[in-house]
């Protein structure tokens, strides 16, 4: 299987969590530190984080601000206390499955 | 750094492409602006060479798919999502401490009344119209910013005077027979319902615009 089809419902308690170690972050950042924590593993596409942003963004569960940077605009996102709600349900939600996984990769033999 | 005619190029390069939600081009060109910079700087080649491998991401499918996304994300009609419980309440509430005094005052006065509902809708509608374009100073063509409150943003007031103007028209036997025209009673509601949910959509802007002037105005608010 696809190894960015794996990843791709991962996506949104990755970021949720990234926000929510780094404060407030903007796209570029997000997809380099992403690259950086897992040394290029995971790689995540423009096509699919600029997407997901907005939408948390008009869930109410991230907030963004602009900031001049020179010539040009940079939107920086942070989370909403919805969104640090939703994030750490989110990151469980996804720790029970990866255990579940676990579960069904490598049975314990009785 | 890249320079402003640079900056621009990129700009120009998102909107022949398609993207014309101007707040989804500046993102867009923040981030094609960085890594250009960064293959400059780690790989020392010229702007051109880097610009071209950078652009290569943002082939015409992919920002087809993104200005979908971002047409159907902020629809005018997914304003709906202000309307919680909460803020239904506080809206309910609003109404009913307008309508209140109507049912008090003498006939003469609730013509008076009306009026100056009327006439304040109307000075409210101005206003945010004011604040609008000046905070929207960008080229026409730009205006069409994503942001979810925008529509709202100028769309309310007209609600809020057009409700307070009809409810004027409706309630005066003298300039409409409300019994026959049912068209005007469902016409009423519809914009009754809008009503309420653009001002949700407000309530929702002024909490934000408090909590940006709190932090970059913080003398203000200590105790």
């Amino acid at each position: 299987m696809n190894k960015r089809m794996l990843y791709k419902g991962c996506l949104e308690p990755i970021l949720l969590k990234l926000l929510h170690e780094n404060g407030r972050m903007y796209g570029y950042e997000i997809t380099q530190r992403v690259k950086e924590l897992t040394a290029g593993e995971l790689k995540i596409t423009e096509g699919a984080l600029y997407p997901l942003l907005h939408r948390l963004e008009a869930d109410g569960k991230l907030v963004a601000e602009l900031e001049n940077i020179g010539n040009r605009v940079r939107k920086y996102y942070s989370l909403t206390q919805t969104g640090k709600k939703e994030k750490n349900k989110a990151v469980l939600e996804l720790e029970n499955f990866a255990q579940t996984l676990q579960l069904l990769l490598q049975p314990k033999l009785a | 750094m890249l320079t402003t005619e640079q900056i621009q190029n990129l700009d120009c390069y998102f909107e022949e492409n398609g993207i014309e939600f101007y707040d989804l081009r500046q993102e867009l060109v923040d981030h094609v602006s960085q890594t250009i910079e960064n293959k400059m700087k780690t790989e020392g080649i010229s702007f051109e060479v880097a610009y071209e491998e950078a652009i290569k991401v943002f082939d015409k499918k992919t920002l087809q798919l993104q200005n979908l996304e971002a047409r159907l994300e902020y629809s005018p009609l997914r304003e709906w999502r202000y309307l919680n419980a909460k803020r239904s309440l506080v809206a309910l509430g609003s109404c009913f401490l307008m309508i209140l005094p109507m049912l008090f005052v003498s006939t003469d006065a609730l013509f008076y009344l009306q009026v100056f509902y009327a006439v304040a809708g109307l000075l409210f509608y101005i206003q945010h119209l004011y604040v609008f374009l000046n905070t929207a100073k960008i080229p026409a063509k730009k205006l069409r910013a994503f942001q979810p409150l925008t529509n709202f943003e100028w769309g309310f007031p007209l609600l809020f005077f057009s409700f307070s103007f009809g409810w004027f028209l409706f309630s005066h036997e003298k300039i409409v027979k409300p019994d026959t025209a049912i068209g005007v009673h469902v016409l009423y509601v519809v914009l009754l319902v809008f009503s309420i949910s653009a001002l949700m959509a407000q309530l929702h802007v002024k909490k934000q615009q408090y909590n940006l002037a709190k932090k970059i105005f913080p003398f203000l608010f200590k105790n």
